[in-house]
């Protein structure tokens, strides 16, 4: 029976510069160290995981500084004479050496056009094209381990809005996502396109956003995912028995839609450090046969200010 | 002493009880650092003036207290009918408002409002100050020098704030400098984790100060991590060395090892197995959450 060993990591936030100033008005903004650590976890566990999944809000707010800055994470190469290969020589951490799949989405902050959370920004797109190629609202596939013989699929969809007026509420703007139809429609047809094609591949749906979350834990109005029901129901009928996300900040696992069959792996913010955060990663073994996923078992670290890394 | 001077003392002497400061509650649940200070001859006049006549005019009172404190325009009766209220003006540590009292014929009250988070701060720091398990604070004085040597972001911090405000709502910007304080604490002791742990990998010798001063290397990192304004960051680097020379002084034990000062030099003594990453060989089964 197949299985993979992905490292589910989400909501870093980071930006260009003025950390301090942003945190200390209560912006959510990446810590440095905790930062560092994932750059060294990924290096040392890199020929055991098959995947790195990062489900959105790699950037604060989606202009070209903080978007650049989101990249430089990603591709900056190690300084080679360090004894840290996770550092660049400006001892900046890194996952470049990671070599094998990133499958990335953006989140809410990744589109914002500037600190008045306005939406729609497309530096993402721009400078992660390498990685992410489908647009605003897109919806694209990654294959794993690869697109010859999958043995998982994994399908992200982007809900962030299309418009400030498509939020609800005062301020919904900012944090709220929206199932659109067509969307969704995509989604939903990229999905049995890949069971015909791919028929022993396993399926899971990511987005940002947490689907149905304040129906089970506290959420306010400006962070929630509009018209989640369709999704679920969606989800249901496609025989969709998973879905990452992040947003939250919150570590949650749940079981939702109408026969209770749909699981939302949330995952905590990999690097903000607040009080109400959950920072943390996740270790996923994803178990398929015969084009279902049998199961998905998590162990969640947590961050350890006093080792400085996750356990 | 004024109470300029007592404030300052008490913040700068957490160990010492500074003329009989305390911490109480009133009626309603709030929190008060409360100061006994002997009475100054102005504030006589005043309550001999009282003594003479039924009431006495708020003009006078105001005036009265501002010739002598120049800073100050309150006054009040601790406890009991409010004659007058206005904003304090002076600069101290916890608190906007101070209301004075007269405890006895020697001695007046003066009260400051805390919230409960500077409450549990003041409580934390008067009897933990020599656990060797204690976080570096930064003092009020270290904080407030920080700020105007930080790199100034391209928007205002109102502005920032009012931003932050619409995104997430039920934040709150109070405390602003209490924000600062704690971000300022766990970047410091970032710094010394981070240190430990380069030391720990390269098993190499990391020199954090040199002559009473930090090592070029470590001004370096602590301008990128503070964000300080890399042409002018003496004063910071000054201050908050000798802030950490006092606080290692009592050795200061971490799960990696310890912070001490040794030759009048700061360092670090690391623990043989300080560092370890979670095994991914040897995982408990209990700890996978399992989802069919």
């Amino acid at each position: 029976m197949p299985r993979l060993q992905v490292l589910h990591l989400s909501d870093f936030h980071l930006v260009w510069n003025y950390r301090i100033s942003r945190q200390t008005v209560g912006l959510p903004v990446y810590n440095r160290d905790v930062l560092r650590a994932i750059a060294e976890i990924v290096y040392k566990w890199r020929n055991q995981i098959d995947a790195i999944v990062i489900s959105g809000d790699i950037a604060d707010l989606g202009n070209d500084r903080d978007i650049k800055s989101a990249l430089d994470f990603l591709i900056q190469p190690p300084d080679s004479l360090s004894k840290e290969p996770w550092l660049n020589s400006k001892r900046k951490p890194t996952i470049q050496p990671f070599g094998k799949h990133i499958v990335l989405m953006p989140g809410n902050h990744d589109r914002f056009r500037n600190f008045a959370g306005i939406p729609g920004a497309r530096f993402f797109d721009n400078f992660f094209s390498s990685y992410w190629n489908v647009g605003v609202g897109g919806i694209q596939s990654y294959f794993i381990p690869n697109q010859e013989e999958p043995t998982l699929a994994i399908i992200c969809g982007d809900f962030t809005l299309a418009d400030i007026t498509d939020a609800e509420g005062v301020f919904g703007h900012f944090g709220q996502g929206k199932i659109y139809r067509d969307r969704l429609n995509n989604l939903v047809s990229r999905t049995n396109s890949i069971t015909k094609s791919y028929p022993t591949c396993g399926i899971i749906w990511m987005l940002h956003f947490a689907p149905k979350f304040e129906e089970y834990f506290d959420l306010i109005n400006q962070m929630r995912l509009i018209n989640s029901d369709h999704l679920i129901e969606e989800a249901e009928k496609a025989g969709v028995r998973h879905i990452f996300c992040g947003h939250t900040h919150r570590n949650e696992t749940y079981l939702t839609g109408n026969h209770d069959k749909v699981w939302i792996h949330c995952a905590g913010t990999s690097s903000c450090l607040n009080s109400k955060d959950d920072t943390t990663i996740h270790l996923r073994q994803i178990e398929i046969e015969s084009g279902r996923i049998v199961e998905i078992k998590s162990i969640d670290l947590k961050w350890d200010s006093g080792q400085e890394t996750f356990l | 002493m004024t109470t300029d001077e007592v404030i300052r003392q008490v913040e700068d002497n957490i160990c010492q009880k500074i003329g009989g400061y305390s911490i109480e509650k009133d009626l309603k649940g709030a929190n008060w650092v409360v100061v006994k200070a002997g009475r100054q001859p102005e504030e006589d006049y005043i309550f001999n003036k009282r003594l003479r006549q039924s009431k006495v005019s708020r003009k006078l009172v105001i005036k009265a207290y501002q010739s002598a404190h120049s800073k100050w325009g309150v006054q009040t009766n601790l406890g009991r009918v409010l004659e007058c209220e206005r904003e304090c003006y002076l600069e101290q540590p916890f608190s906007r408002k101070w209301k004075f009292g007269r405890l006895s014929s020697d001695y007046l009250i003066y009260a400051g409002y805390i919230s409960e988070v500077w409450r549990q701060t003041l409580s934390k720091t008067k009897t933990e100050a020599m656990d060797p398990h204690q976080e570096f604070t930064p003092s009020y004085k270290l904080v407030k020098l920080i700020i105007p040597y930080m790199v100034t972001p391209d928007e205002k911090i109102s502005e920032l704030q009012k931003k932050a405000k619409m995104i997430y709502p039920d934040s709150s910007n109070n405390n602003m400098d209490l924000k600062l304080r704690n971000i300022i604490s766990e970047e410091v002791e970032g710094q010394f984790t981070d240190l430990a742990k380069r030391a720990f990998i390269t098993k190499e010798q990391i020199e954090i100060s040199r002559d009473n001063r930090f090592s070029p290397e470590i001004c370096s990192e602590l301008i990128e991590r503070l964000e300080l304004d890399a042409y002018n960051p003496r004063p910071v680097l000054d201050l908050l060395y000798t802030e950490l020379l006092t606080f290692a002084s009592v050795p200061r034990e971490r799960s990696w090892g310890k912070i001490i000062v040794e030759n009048s030099e700061l360092k670090l003594v690391l623990k043989e197995n300080a560092f370890s990453l979670f095994d991914l060989d040897n995982i408990n089964s209990n700890r996978w959450v399992i989802t069919k």
